[in-house]
């Protein structure tokens, strides 16, 4: 067992509100942060950090999750860009860290460029199996009549008769 | 008599009556012979009855409190108000396939009384036979691995409590039933193609399942929709669309469905592309299927997921059944189906088979991006993520070609074009000229300006085309344009309705395009009574207090806010952002207050605040323009959908379908 | 295409069924493995100034191994893992480093943790967790072993078991 997501992220707020004081309802385990307010972050910050991935977190970006760890983070991402760091640059502080996994957008090579390139394979799959479909619609309009078998003309004599039935 | 009995008990008999549907339709099948048939449908009934007791039951318990049934112990609170209480059997997994499994019976039902109409004894026996077994699925997970009515030996004094994501606002009463509505709804069509396919009767299936389809497709967008919303008032982000796993896993039958509306046109009307159909309506189930395995296996991160237990791998091996039934058969049939014709590129047929050609791209693409940091972990043991900058991304290029599509489509005649016909594409591409540029113009972005473009371009195709519709018929039949605009509207519900929600899906994209391209993030402490200035607005704390709701606990932090400037126009008032914190969750959610103006839209969310002397607080302001344009445009899609498929009367089929279409 | 259905089906399948087995699928390899570990200097907690002075912390260069752990008060595992560690602690001292790294917490509560367990290892405090992040952590507890040459051996997340923490010590004394 090992706390993470929310359970980290929880005990950090739980614990806020045993300080309070004034709500004494909690029992709780309370991961107590510092009560010093978080810095102020421009909308660059968010930016950056929404193209993050809150390592604590199901799948919530930096920007978004309240856990301690995201809450660095953007603290990390003001500083850098305080020091007047680039986009790229901050990333690969997190990457070097993390590994590409920290990011949402999936690295342009390796095993990833797939991802990027389906579109175009997707595209292409589909327009192949079209083009053959098509070419088959073709053989089989010119195809004479005498080559469809009894069986399916029975088919499809019964097909019409129950439509016309309904 | 007690709850947890009735439960367990009418599951017990659903799971047998739904084996018995089944047995009975292999053997009207078999035999054919129609009295099994008849006992089928009889059976089909009584397993709706069954569901519905079994649900009942379920509510019955949660609202008396009997903390003696598993789920109500785990997953309620005597201290819930009605209103969760009544909502709380989709607020876990074991409730949650119950409902679905409700839902199943009851579309089971409704197919039951098409046997002998459109479903003749050859394919009823398979369509029925083939949604029994769906049921079977759902009632032996329940009875076998996850029970709802597990007895509790010595009953709590209360419950665990309800998920407060899905307390803390109303549409997740609606969302998920929506959901269920549209994923189980889809299993209709699936069952039309079955049938089709065994039978091999391979293109009267098309005109029933179509109507079906765009019942199902209705409930999905709306849940879409309602989903977005609900993520978008809740979670606190400020977005409505993350590219979660789970949402992609709702958006790929999605795609699917709609592929298969527009590629069923064609088969109507001209007998083409029924193997297309048959793997568009296949798939789409497959994916609907698929995505319940996604929140339910926890295969796959995502913040929506349901806690992971042993029915994931049931959930994988119906997955699998699925695919392998509906491929195996469509493998056997492809080969089989004749498909005589002509494609026309230039026509309307052109248009849509180009159209399905994206969906079918887009959904190839999500279901890729979903799995494939699963593929990159086996073949190199790395963790990747594709997540929302991707995504975003790769739909930019593949909505533009689906919103030109969109418009050409239904200007383009099904015969050959003519002169009206060009005259009407150069008004539209003129309309896309004119549209980006003005977003030039007015300084936007490319994408956006881009947009526009679009959105005029696809507003001056539905234009032309009502407006030339409704000007032949009035001047041939001598009468004013607002009656021959009336008796076009409802003797076309089709067309006049795919018109309605052809501008909602304009729309839509205008406004996804805006709120994605300009949303605008600030976060600042402020102290009590100090002022904020930013985008227009400002933005003045005015106290921080704590506050005792019903099973909550609330840090409220009033404002007050002030437009300066033409941006936060509408954005005047005094607001409470709160932090909620539930007992039976650690984490506290922040509920945001969201004011939606025409453009703007303000988002205010309470992120931190001073615990020990209550005298700052952390306040994070989202700006984001035309969101409240989105829900207005979910609306619109919703309402042409519900325009086609309103009863005319004149249609028996659609008459026999009103119970699902009318609500 | 479509002929090969069942090849499609099985390697979905395959696909899931794999994705389900993995023991746990939340689990991130570091990427720190083999690489020099990062350095910090952070204050010591109040009990270990004495002996080990006001700061602590990986150099470029180390003494000897380094078992570092990162925890925090309010994580449950890490109840159960610090006597554990002090037992081993006590055992290895000469021969390993045993240095804790306390994250996202507050001093006064680390402090009471420590009393409560009775630690004799120095611990660091890192209230915000920022050496956390330059380790690339996701959770607590977490464990970085480094050995001689200050080179990250291996990263253990989540609870050690005995067994775990012996192997990891063998490793780095080899």
């Amino acid at each position: 067992m090992r706390v993470r997501g929310t359970d980290s992220r929880g005990a950090a707020l739980w614990n806020r509100l045993l300080a309070l004081g004034l709500w004494l309802l909690a029992i709780a385990l309370a991961q107590p942060t510092p009560n010093t307010p978080p810095p102020d972050l421009s909308p660059r910050v968010f930016e950056i950090a929404r193209a993050l991935r809150c390592p604590v977190c199901q799948g919530e970006s930096a920007a978004e999750s309240n856990a301690g760890i995201a809450v660095e983070m953007r603290r990390i991402i003001a500083e850098q860009l305080a020091e007047g760091k680039s986009e790229a640059e901050i990333r690969q502080f997190f990457v070097q860290r993390y590994g590409d996994w920290i990011l949402y957008e999936p690295p342009a090579r390796g095993l990833t460029l797939w991802v990027w390139l389906s579109p175009l394979i997707g595209l292409g799959l589909l327009s192949f199996g079209l083009w053959r479909y098509l070419s088959r619609v073709k053989a089989q309009a010119k195809a004479p009549l005498n080559d469809v078998s009894e069986e399916e003309i029975t088919r499809l004599e019964a097909e019409l008769n129950t439509e016309r039935s309904s | 008599m007690t709850p947890g009995l009735l439960g367990g008990v009418s599951l017990v008999a659903a799971l047998i009556l739904s084996v018995l549907g089944l047995v009975l339709s292999s053997l009207a099948f078999v035999l054919r012979d129609g009295r099994y048939l008849e006992a089928a449908k009889r059976l089909s009934a009584l397993g709706l009855l069954a569901a519905v007791l079994s649900f009942g039951a379920l509510e019955w318990a949660i609202l008396t409190d009997d903390f003696s049934v598993s789920y109500v112990a785990n997953h309620s609170s005597a201290n819930n108000p009605l209103w969760v209480k009544l909502v709380t059997p989709w607020a876990a997994l074991e409730g949650s396939i119950l409902l679905w499994a409700m839902l199943q019976t009851a579309y089971t039902w409704l197919v039951s009384l098409r046997a002998g109409y459109s479903l003749d004894i050859w394919r009823a026996p398979v369509a029925l036979g083939t949604l029994f077994a769906v049921q079977v699925f759902f009632f032996a997970v329940m009875v076998f691995v996850a029970h709802p009515f597990d007895a509790v030996p010595n009953p709590p004094p209360d419950g665990r409590g309800t998920n407060p994501l899905l307390q803390n606002h109303w549409m997740m009463a609606v969302h998920p039933v929506l959901m269920y509505l549209g994923f189980v709804g889809l299993s209709v069509p699936f069952a039309y193609a079955v049938a089709a396919m065994v039978a091999r009767r391979y293109q009267s299936w098309i005109f029933e399942t179509r109507w079906w389809t765009l019942v199902a497709w209705g409930f999905l967008t709306a849940a879409i929709f309602t989903g977005k919303w609900w993520s978008y008032e809740i979670l606190g982000w400020g977005g409505y669309w993350a590219w979660d796993p789970v949402e992609n896993a709702s958006i790929i039958p999605w795609l699917l469905a709609t592929a298969f509306l527009h590629t069923a046109q064609v088969q109507e009307r001209k007998g083409l592309f029924k193997g297309w159909n048959f793997a568009f309506i296949t798939l789409a189930f497959a994916a609907t299927v698929f995505g319940t395995f996604l929140t339910r296996s926890g295969v796959i991160q995502s913040v929506h997921a349901f806690a992971s237990g042993p029915v994931g791998a049931w959930f994988l091996l119906f997955l699998l059944a699925v695919m392998a039934g509906g491929l195996g058969l469509l493998a056997r049939v492809s080969s089989e189906i004749r498909e005589a014709g002509e494609v026309r590129w230039k026509s309307r047929e052109g248009a849509l088979l180009a159209g399905a050609l994206f969906f079918g791209t887009f959904a190839f693409v999500v279901v890729l991006g979903t799995l494939w940091p699963l593929v990159v972990e086996i073949a190199s043991g790395a963790k990747v993520s594709v997540g929302a900058p991707f995504f975003n991304q790769v739909s930019i290029p593949l909505g533009i070609f689906m919103l030109l599509l969109m418009g050409i489509g239904p200007v383009l005649p099904w015969r050959n074009s003519s002169a009206q016909v060009l005259r009407n594409l150069t008004a539209m591409l003129i309309a896309l000229g004119v549209g980006t540029l003005l977003g030039f113009v007015l300084g936007l972005s490319l994408g956006v300006s881009l947009a526009i473009g679009l959105f005029a371009y696809n507003l001056t195709a539905i234009w032309l085309m009502v407006a030339q519709g409704v000007g032949e018929r009035a001047r041939s039949l001598g009468i004013s344009p607002t009656q021959a605009l009336m008796e076009l509207a409802t003797s076309h519900k089709r067309r006049f309705g795919s018109h309605i929600v052809h501008f909602g899906v304009a729309l839509a994209a205008l406004t996804i395009a805006f709120s994605q391209t300009y949303r605008f993030t600030e976060q600042k402490t402020l102290q009590i009574g100090e002022t904020w200035q930013t985008r227009g607005v400002e933005v003045r704390l005015l106290s921080i207090g704590a506050r005792q709701e019903y099973n909550r606990f609330a840090a409220v932090a009033p404002i007050e806010v002030r437009s300066t400037g033409r941006e936060g126009w509408g954005s005047d008032g005094r607001y409470e952002t709160r932090l909620n914190f539930y007992p039976q969750m650690g984490s506290p959610l922040a509920t945001p207050v969201v004011k939606y103006s025409l453009y703007n839209d303000y988002y205010f969310v309470l992120m931190q605040f001073d615990q020990e002397n209550g005298q700052w607080a952390t306040l994070k302001i989202i700006v984001t323009p035309m969101v409240w344009w989105l829900w207005v445009a979910g609306l619109i899609i919703v309402l042409g959908t519900l325009y086609i498929l309103w009863p005319s009367g004149a249609r028996v089929s659609s008459r026999q379908m009103s119970p699902t279409a009318g609500d | 295409m479509l002929r090969f259905w069942p090849i499609w089906v099985l390697l979905l399948g395959g696909l899931f069924y794999w994705g389900m087995q993995r023991p746990n699928p939340n689990e991130l390899k570091s990427v720190l493995v083999g690489k020099p570990a990062p350095s910090f200097s952070l204050p010591l907690l109040e009990p270990y100034r004495a002996q080990y002075g006001p700061e602590m912390g990986i150099g470029e260069r180390v003494e000897k191994p380094v078992l570092l752990n990162i925890w925090a008060s309010w994580c449950i595992p890490c109840r159960t893992e610090a006597p554990l560690l002090e037992r081993y602690h006590q055992q290895y001292k000469d021969q390993v480093l045993f240095l804790g790294v306390n994250v996202q917490d507050k001093e006064s509560e680390a402090l009471k943790f420590v009393q409560q367990y009775g630690l004799t290892f120095p611990s660091v405090y890192d209230g915000r967790g920022r050496v956390g992040i330059e380790y690339g952590y996701y959770g607590v507890p977490e464990t970085f072993v480094i050995d001689r040459n200050g080179n990250v051996l291996a990263r253990h997340a989540g609870e050690l078991t005995e067994a775990q923490l012996q192997g990891y010590l063998r490793q780095v004394l080899q």
